[in-house]
């Protein structure tokens, strides 16, 4: 077949599913929605003045009840009448260092000072501080040295910029086309380092290595033709990718250049959708889609041996996701019968089993508004995090665990917007929660 | 101050314009991307949305059109990425895509499409979808012509791999 007749072919097939217009009343309702947004936002402008306000009435109205003759005025009381205390502002004041603006330089140095250590308090409360820029750094990978954030920009095509910080709350943005000009990356922390994969769009592969995110050495790698950002993770003796080829498959190095494909047990038909590290070791899920179709995961002890988990019979299920927290981990699936429902699972023992388990919050993902519930969850090896609503219009609630059986329900203090909105995306760092999404970003770190 | 409030109310004006007038396009461009009408009216609402949260840092009222196409664009990349973890459906009529769009295609070049990164099938959306030209697309998604043109050749290439390997899996299945 020679390039016209496929582009023939290519044609015939849009205009085949070419809806013409938009379903009726698609217009109305963002018409509405945009009103129903610039209203919030018009308000929250409104907030101080309105707290001001408030404030002035409630004033007023004590200095009249409490006046001589007033219906409050205290029996043989003296009269006075006190000076208004200036209300505090609803909003905190971004912190000297929160800054999250992109800063492009030719040559960036890391902001802030040494690594603070992982934290082992417990969270309870996040102090959310919002920070001004357009981070939008998803996923974000930890390292020794500190941060790497590979962007997901709103603009164009393949990776967005990237973005380096020691503490997680000052980032400093890579010069552009550090990486060159890839079509897919993904960044995993490495034995000595950091590593970023980057495929081009003629299928070669370039493994970047740092150990202080700011210089950067690259070699040719044989990485897979395709990759997606959270495909991949590290641990202390190695790193283990996603082949997004067909099926999909696993490969492991150890340097982020050599690349081997690993062998999987269990039928040959699986393929692998979401992968993580869990201590030294690797956990992969995915499903076998012979037959009515059935989930199945693998676990590692160095990424290089697969062994096939104990999963029970769940007919029509796929793994979708796999998260890490320090002693447990937790998975979740989706069925072909009811699309959208999921089942979540977890294991105690490393991902060697797995158990159907009640939503283990009960909440519903954001945005969804009704039926099963449905959270989220993500995870660094260290905390799991799990957040939803529990109803529409209800603030977005967020729980830590570290064994995905027992979870905590976190405080969160300070400017709340970013915890609340739909667009934004949480991301664990050692000591807190870095939001990001739409045009703000927010860190929350443990106050107590 | 005066000045930068009537900036702002006319970038308010021509965004909020610019997403009601183009409310069919947008559709469609989402349906050619998504193959599946209900996914592709949750995109324009969710794309429509973000833009309008994020309107007040556009710097040019007058790229407004592409500036959306973008975010419609990435709003349905990030669909489609979220989609290929899901368990694929295998439609009990060929010729009719997940989600429910009749395709009528004989020669159903949907699974092949599928088969593609969500980058990939974006562009032919655009490309063959929308009829853009590459200028077009460049010009859409703010990069240069040349990158438009290599990626679309690039993409043709594995666009014939995958129909091979359609061809090699329906063959193994009789």
């Amino acid at each position: 077949m020679n390039d016209n007749d496929l582009e023939i072919r290519l044609r015939n097939h849009y205009r085949s599913i070419d809806p013409t217009v938009a379903p009726h009343g698609l217009a109305a309702r963002i018409d509405g929605a945009m009103d129903r947004e610039a209203s919030r936002w018009a308000f929250l402008g409104r907030m101080p003045a309105i707290a001001t306000g408030l404030a002035a009435v409630a004033v007023v109205a004590l200095v009249i009840a409490f006046r001589p003759g007033g219906l409050l005025a205290p029996v043989g009381a003296t009269p006075s009448v006190g000076t208004p205390q200036p209300t505090a502002s609803p909003t905190p004041a971004p912190s000297a260092s929160g800054s999250l603006a992109p800063t492009r330089t030719a040559a960036p140095s890391l902001p802030g000072g040494s690594l603070p250590p992982i934290s082992t308090e417990p969270w309870s409360t996040l102090d959310l501080v919002p920070a001004s820029g357009n981070p939008q750094p998803a996923p974000v990978v930890a390292w020794s040295g500190g941060y790497l954030a590979l962007g997901s920009d709103v603009v164009g095509f393949g990776p967005g910029a990237a973005w380096v910080s020691v503490d997680g709350r000052t980032w400093a943005q890579l010069p552009d086309a550090t990486f060159g000009t890839p079509t897919s990356a993904a960044a995993a922390p490495a034995p000595d380092g950091v590593v970023v994969l980057t495929v081009r769009e003629d299928g070669t592969a370039k493994a970047w290595h740092s150990t202080d995110g700011v210089t950067w050495t690259s070699s040719q790698a044989s990485a897979p033709r395709a990759l997606e950002a959270g495909d991949i993770a590290g641990s202390s003796n190695s790193i283990v990718v996603i082949d997004q080829g067909s099926p999909p498959g696993l490969e492991r190095s150890t340097d982020g250049t050599s690349w081997q494909p690993v062998l999987l047990p269990g039928a040959s038909t699986a393929i692998v959708t979401a992968l993580t590290a869990f201590g030294s070791g690797f956990v992969a899920v995915g499903n076998d889609p012979s037959g009515q179709g059935s989930p199945v995961a693998w676990w590692s002890s160095d990424g290089l041996t697969w062994n096939l988990a104990t999963v029970p019979s769940h007919p029509g299920d796929a793994f979708t996701e796999v998260h890490a927290g320090a002693t447990g981990l937790i998975a979740m699936s989706q069925t072909n019968d009811v699309p959208g429902v999921t089942t979540f699972w977890t294991s105690p023992d490393g991902g060697r089993s797995w158990q159907p388990s009640d939503s283990p919050l009960g909440v519903w993902q954001q945005g969804e508004g009704a039926g099963n519930p449905n959270g989220q969850f993500t995870g660094d090896g260290t905390r799991l995090l799990g957040y939803g609503i529990r109803a529409d219009g209800q603030p977005t609630e967020y729980w830590t665990s570290t064994d995905a059986t027992t979870w905590s329900k976190l405080t969160l203090t300070g400017d709340t917007a970013a915890a609340n909105a739909g667009s934004v995306t949480p991301t664990l760092l050692r000591d807190g929660i870095l939001f990001a999404g739409g045009d703000r970003a927010w860190f929350g770190g443990v106050v107590n | 101050m005066l000045n930068q409030a009537a900036a702002a109310a006319t970038t308010d004006d021509a965004v909020r314009r610019m997403l009601l007038a183009r409310v069919d396009d947008s559709f469609r461009l989402a349906t050619f991307i998504l193959r599946d009408p209900a996914a592709a009216e949750d995109a324009v609402q969710e794309a429509a949305l973000l833009a309008w949260r994020k309107r007040r840092s556009l710097r040019d009222s007058q790229a407004v059109h592409g500036w959306f196409t973008r975010i419609l664009v990435n709003v349905c990349r990030n669909e489609l990425r979220h989609r290929s973890r899901q368990p694929r459906v295998v439609p009990l009529d060929p010729a009719i895509e997940p989600g429910g769009v009749q395709t009528g295609d004989r020669l159903d070049l949907g699974p092949a499409i599928r088969r593609l990164t969500s980058d990939e099938q974006a562009l032919l959306a655009l490309r063959f979808g929308q009829d853009l030209t590459v200028p077009e697309i460049a010009e859409r998604l703010d990069v240069p012509e040349g990158t438009v043109k290599s990626r679309l050749h690039s993409t043709l290439q594995h666009l014939r791999a995958a129909l091979e390997a359609e061809r090699r899996s329906e063959e193994a299945t009789r």
